[in-house]
Formats: C-alpha cells, sequence, structure tokens
C-alpha cells in the first residue's frame, strides 16, 4: 500500500541511522498532531495523552526497523497508539473502580471542563460524554470513523476487525450516542 | 466520509463541529520527540511480576495441606506401615525446620508450577 509522497521521504530518514533523529522529529511534526487529536479522542483527558503518546513515541523509535511498509505509515501509526490507549484505558480503569463509582460519562463531563485542551461548546460536550459511555474499542472505531474519515478498510488494519464487524460496531455506537445526545436534549 | 445512511442526522450536522479538542503548538512535538528518542535508547526495562501475596499464602497452605495428606490419607492400616517409613519424620516436622521466609520464596520461585495462569492475565512488558 502506498502512503502519501512524504513518507517515502520520511521512511528514507527513519531507517537511515544517521538521519533518523532528524527523520524522527519530522515525523513527530507531521503526524504527530494526527495521533494526538486521536488519543485525545480515546482518553479524554490531555493530562493522559502527554504520557500515552510519548510512551507511543518511544515504541514506534524502536520499532522503526520492523515497518515493512506493508500498510501507510499512518496506519501503522494509529495501530500503535489505538493499542497504547486500549492499555492505558484498561489500567486507569481498574484503578478508578477501586477509587470511585462515578459512571464514565459525569467523570468525563467534569475532566473536559478543566482540560486546556478541550475549548467545545456543550454540545461538544455532551457528544464527548456519550463517547465516554461506549466500550473502548467501540470509541476508537468510532472516531476513527466520524472524525478522521478512515475507510472500514483501513480501521480494519488498526484495530484487527473485520471490515463487517466495524461496520456493525460503528452503527450501533451511533445508535448509541444519538440515543444519549436526544435524551439530553429534552 | 460516513455516507449519510450511516449516520443520524443528529450526528451529522454536529460533525460539522469537530471534537472540541485543540491541538499543542509544533514545540510541543518537537520536544516530546527528543524526550521520546532519548527514553528509546535507554535499555528497556524488565518489570519482573510480583507474586500477590494472598497467592502465595494460598499456595504454601494448598503446600502444607498436600504433604499433610501424603503422611496420612492412605488408608492403610497402622500394622501395614512398615517400620522403615513409620521412623521417617512428618512432613510438619520437616516443614517446621523450614522458614516461612524460605516457603514463601521458594512458591515465589517457583509459582509457575503452582498458578501458571496468574501470569496469563498479566500485559507483556517490552
Amino acid at each position: 500500500m502506498t502512503g502519501p509522497p512524504q513518507d517515502q521521504e520520511l521512511l528514507e530518514l527513519l531507517l537511515d541511522p544517521h538521519q533518523r533523529e532528524r527523520g524522527f522529529g519530522q515525523l513527530s511534526r507531521v503526524y504527530g498532531p494526527l495521533l494526538h487529536r486521536h488519543l485525545l479522542r480515546m482518553l479524554q483527558s490531555s493530562a493522559d495523552v502527554d504520557d500515552v503518546l510519548q510512551n507511543v513515541l518511544v515504541k514506534v523509535y524502536r520499532n522503526l526497523d520492523r515497518f515493512r511498509g506493508e500498510s501507510k505509515l499512518s496506519t501503522w501509526l494509529y495501530r500503535i497508539a489505538t493499542n497504547e490507549a486500549l492499555t492505558w484505558l484498561r489500567s486507569q480503569q481498574r484503578r478508578r473502580k477501586r477509587i470511585s463509582s462515578q459512571d464514565p460519562a459525569s467523570f468525563v463531563g467534569l475532566q473536559l471542563t478543566a482540560d486546556p485542551y478541550f475549548n467545545g461548546d456543550q454540545a461538544q460536550l455532551e457528544l464527548q460524554k456519550a463517547l465516554a459511555s461506549l466500550p473502548d474499542k467501540q470509541r476508537a472505531v468510532f472516531s476513527l470513523r466520524y472524525f478522521d474519515d478512515l475507510s472500514y478498510r483501513e480501521i480494519s488494519e488498526i484495530t484487527g476487525t473485520s471490515e463487517g464487524g466495524l461496520k456493525a460496531s460503528y452503527h450501533l455506537a451511533a445508535k448509541k450516542i444519538e440515543q444519549k445526545l436526544k435524551a439530553y436534549a429534552q | 466520509m460516513p455516507s449519510k445512511q450511516e449516520l443520524p442526522e443528529l450526528l451529522q450536522n454536529l460533525r460539522e463541529k469537530g471534537d472540541g479538542f485543540i491541538s499543542p503548538e509544533s514545540d510541543y512535538f518537537a520536544r516530546l520527540a527528543e524526550k521520546a528518542a532519548a527514553r528509546a535508547k535507554e535499555p528497556a526495562k524488565i518489570t519482573r511480576t510480583r507474586p500477590n501475596r494472598w497467592w502465595l499464602s494460598a499456595a504454601a497452605i494448598a503446600l502444607l495441606a498436600l504433604f499433610t495428606w501424603l503422611a496420612l490419607d492412605h488408608g492403610d492400616a497402622p500394622g501395614d506401615v512398615p517400620e522403615l517409613v513409620s521412623d521417617q519424620p512428618t512432613s510438619e516436622e520437616l516443614l517446621a525446620e523450614i522458614s516461612p521466609e524460605a516457603i514463601e520464596a521458594y512458591i515465589g520461585e517457583e509459582l509457575d508450577q503452582f498458578a501458571a495462569e496468574l501470569y496469563y492475565t498479566e500485559e507483556i512488558n517490552d
């Protein structure tokens, strides 16, 4: 699969040990904002995103030699970021269950109101709260399709789920979110 | 772009507004890349999973019960026990000579023999 023209140039830099640092800086500038935004939608906390994005970039750096170019560079990066986010969420949920019985939507609502990287209006806040009520992987699927316009094929490569399964998951997520938003509007 | 059939109207309209998040300045990504590259060059930390104290206690009790059963439960009449065996110290006597710390250390080292599934539930470290 071929990626954007900049990918080829980036990969040449990244695979050259003498140019790797420069290439990595360039990769972070080009794809960092995309991954940051994806992680914000997944984790819904910019403080967590700081940690997770750094972990993602460490994994990317360490595994550059394993990237075979069979998918787009962005797909590979999304895959690492999504896996890292899901792992983080699992550990956070275990911890949160021990200390609080608050439901995820209320928790995220409070968290985002104070988050410096969220400046959405009430409707956008309600959308984020509705997203928080989805299972983590379904939220990832919904976010990749709804916000990032990715094809089911790409999302399938990122999540390792069949395209049919993704379509069903996205459809159900959209229905659930719509119900939550309607309940809020009434 | 998701087709119109895929999305209820409410979500189609909301989609135009975006997610409400803002992105950091490019300096943020430059700094993050430097930090990540520095961390990536450090040798990967290997974190050993410490066995849970409750599991250790449970395994110690199970071990003790096993030794006790082996020593007592064979349904043989007392007279059937050969002289050689009856002279042997019991498992309780043998275990009494071993400190609880030593038992705990042994179980910790051999835990996979007792509860291998514990490891399957733990995440893989890099």
